[in-house]
């Protein structure tokens, strides 16, 4: 099974960066803008989002073209987000390098990523022209509500981080991650295949609940990962807890540990993050340790996955057996086996 | 777009050095992958006895749990387009009714050591089966209420069309969607989604409001003779504005908030 996940998304991420290096433009300025703003998308990178979307649309019975422009278009904007993220999360490390403001600087990668989140439309007005103006307007529409979500999810965990918020409830995170992630990284591309696939005939409410389980369980298992030493994570170990991110792990620490303990997280990250010290990574890890919250995140994990099982029965249970619809199903346990 | 900001290099940041294994170790994971190696295909109905437990009962909750807040979103999407169709601008209005839909079940959670991926969708699954009835004679008995999971009933009512569900909190609340009787002609469709978070909720409905705030309906909850079953009345006046009008469901004596209302009046 994890040579299918594997070997699929190699062959669509392939697909798919052929794709968008026929939308990157060229030209002056090349080096304080058609560069930078190429550098993540010819980045490795894992390609889940334009897979699934490019599944799904041949589960359907799309073919690959038909799914390829929506695909990335897809990857494109998610690249513009993580210009963005890395900023607003002082990260420096991205698919195992210097991330696009380390090495640019801030003002160009900032510029960069506003051309990539432009450049993400270019291959849906394209969709426009092949797939007629009801169904090319459907997924623009579906583009441009991604990414108002998007936008309110990060808003949200910015917005903790910086009025210093850490009693929340995981209904909090659900909340936020369901933004911020879920809709960009297996909601969206879903629904956009079925719409590709189905030629607009599909209902894509049940999306929207397959993706939200797949989705979050992915990005805890993410926050998981940020605790591991793993070459292939290609981001700096423990950088999460570094910026403060308020993942599930250090929400359910918060909400197990004692007044001294919620006193001490607190004043941790009222600092500036280049003042958090490595014994305070040591203190945050070792609350995680002591209130089992590992245990209890990847619990939850697995049953936000189950979930995910479920819903998938529900929605490609009927379609004839495909490697593209054993791709999807394996997703959820993939997450785990990355 | 955000906004140009100055980065400062921390002076130190956790390095990771080389890794002296070829392959992470994931306890769970292996775990996973031996017992979906071992196990055959199990039916809903058949969990592995190695799940304690106290596993099911968490990996059901936290389903449950995410499955209604999921489902909350779903429906405030819908509240929202519907209002947007209708010309409602008041976002504050629109706020509340969705902090409302969103408030979480409270989430009852335990450390357990190993998880299965397999048999958690296997317990997921057993969530939704209904239990089948027995019985003997003709006729199609009809099935029990469902218990700690959601039950929707569409009727018609007075010529509106009714859509009338109950997501009950936990297993201790049976799942049984009161009835809605409408009253007036004008009446096009009529929802209620019920939550109450607790056995002792008693629903009451504030005044149905119109995104103009002149215009408004009552809607009251009724006991009937079988306690398991409520009924929600509406009365709408002949020259009742049309568009649609909403309200929150409320415990009487608590204020504590279970569900919403919404009406839609025709022309």
């Amino acid at each position: 099974m994890s040579s299918l996940i594997a070997d699929t998304l190699e062959e669509y991420g392939s697909t798919t960066r052929a794709a968008m290096a026929d939308y990157l433009p060229s030209g002056y300025p090349a080096r304080h803008l058609y560069e930078p703003l190429a550098d993540y998308p010819q980045r490795a990178g894992k390609m889940m989002r334009p897979s699934i979307c490019i599944a799904t649309a041949r589960a359907f019975g799309a073919s690959r073209a038909d799914a390829v422009r929506s695909a990335a278009a897809i990857e494109l904007l998610h690249n513009a987000m993580l210009v963005h993220d890395d900023i607003q999360d002082g990260s420096e490390l991205r698919r195992g390098r210097p991330t696009l403001h380390v090495l640019h600087g801030v003002p160009l990668a900032i510029n960069a990523g506003d051309a990539l989140f432009l450049l993400s439309l270019r291959p849906l007005f394209d969709n426009v022209g092949i797939f007629g103006s009801l169904l090319g307007l459907r997924i623009l529409r579906e583009m441009e509500q991604v990414a108002w979500h998007s936008l309110e999810g990060q808003a949200i965990e910015l917005g903790w981080i910086r009025e210093n918020v850490l009693d929340l409830e995981d209904t909090d995170y659900l909340n936020m991650v369901l933004r911020k992630t879920c809709w960009l990284a297996t909601i969206h591309p879903s629904r956009v295949g079925a719409l590709i696939g189905s030629r607009g005939a599909l209902d894509l409410e049940p999306f929207i609940r397959f993706g939200f389980y797949l989705g979050a369980a992915f990005q805890i298992q993410d926050d998981l990962l940020n605790l591991a030493p793993d070459p292939r994570y290609g981001k700096e170990m423990n950088g999460d807890l570094l910026e403060g991110k308020r993942s599930l792990l250090l929400i359910h620490a918060y909400r197990h540990g004692s007044r001294a303990e919620r006193a001490r997280l607190s004043r941790l990250f009222r600092r500036p993050r280049e003042q958090r010290k490595d014994e305070d990574v040591a203190f945050v890890l070792s609350l995680i340790a002591e209130r089992q919250s590992v245990d209890y995140v990847r619990q939850f994990a697995h049953a936000l996955a189950g979930a995910a099982l479920h819903q998938f029965a529900s929605i490609y249970g009927d379609l004839p057996a495909s490697r593209d619809k054993e791709f999807i199903h394996g997703l959820a346990s993939w997450i785990f086996n990355r | 777009m955000a906004k140009t900001t100055s980065t400062r290099r921390t002076s130190k940041r956790l390095r990771r050095n080389d890794p002296d294994r070829e392959a992470p170790h994931r306890r769970a994971t292996r775990i996973m992958l031996s017992a979906n190696n071992q196990s055959d295909k199990k039916t809903s109905d058949d969990v592995d006895p190695r799940v304690s437990a106290s596993v099911q009962h968490a990996i059901s909750s936290m389903v449950r749990q995410s499955s209604a807040f999921i489902e909350n979103q779903i429906r405030a999407g819908q509240d929202a387009a519907e209002r947007m169709r209708h010309g409602m601008t008041k976002t504050g209005q629109l706020n509340a009714n969705i902090n409302t839909l969103a408030e979480s079940l409270v989430a009852v959670t335990r450390d357990i050591g190993v998880t299965w991926l397999e048999l958690i969708s296997m317990i997921v699954r057993s969530i939704d089966t209904q239990p089948q009835p027995g019985g003997s004679g003709g006729g199609i008995p009809q099935p029990p209420p469902r218990r700690g999971s959601t039950v929707t009933h569409n009727a018609k009512s007075g010529g509106a069309t009714t859509l009338s569900s109950f997501t009950a909190a936990d297993s201790e609340i049976p799942a049984v969607p009161p009835r809605i009787v409408v009253k007036g002609a004008k009446a096009k469709h009529v929802a209620l989604d019920l939550r109450p978070s607790s056995a002792r909720f008693v629903p009451h409905v504030r005044h149905l409001v119109h995104s103009n705030p002149k215009h408004s309906l009552s809607a009251k909850f009724s006991k009937t003779s079988d306690p398991l079953r409520l009924v929600l009345v509406i009365e709408i006046p002949d020259g009742q504005h049309p568009g649609t009008y909403t309200g929150a469901v409320v415990d009487s004596s608590s204020n504590e908030p279970g569900g919403t209302v919404s009406v839609t009046v025709a022309e």
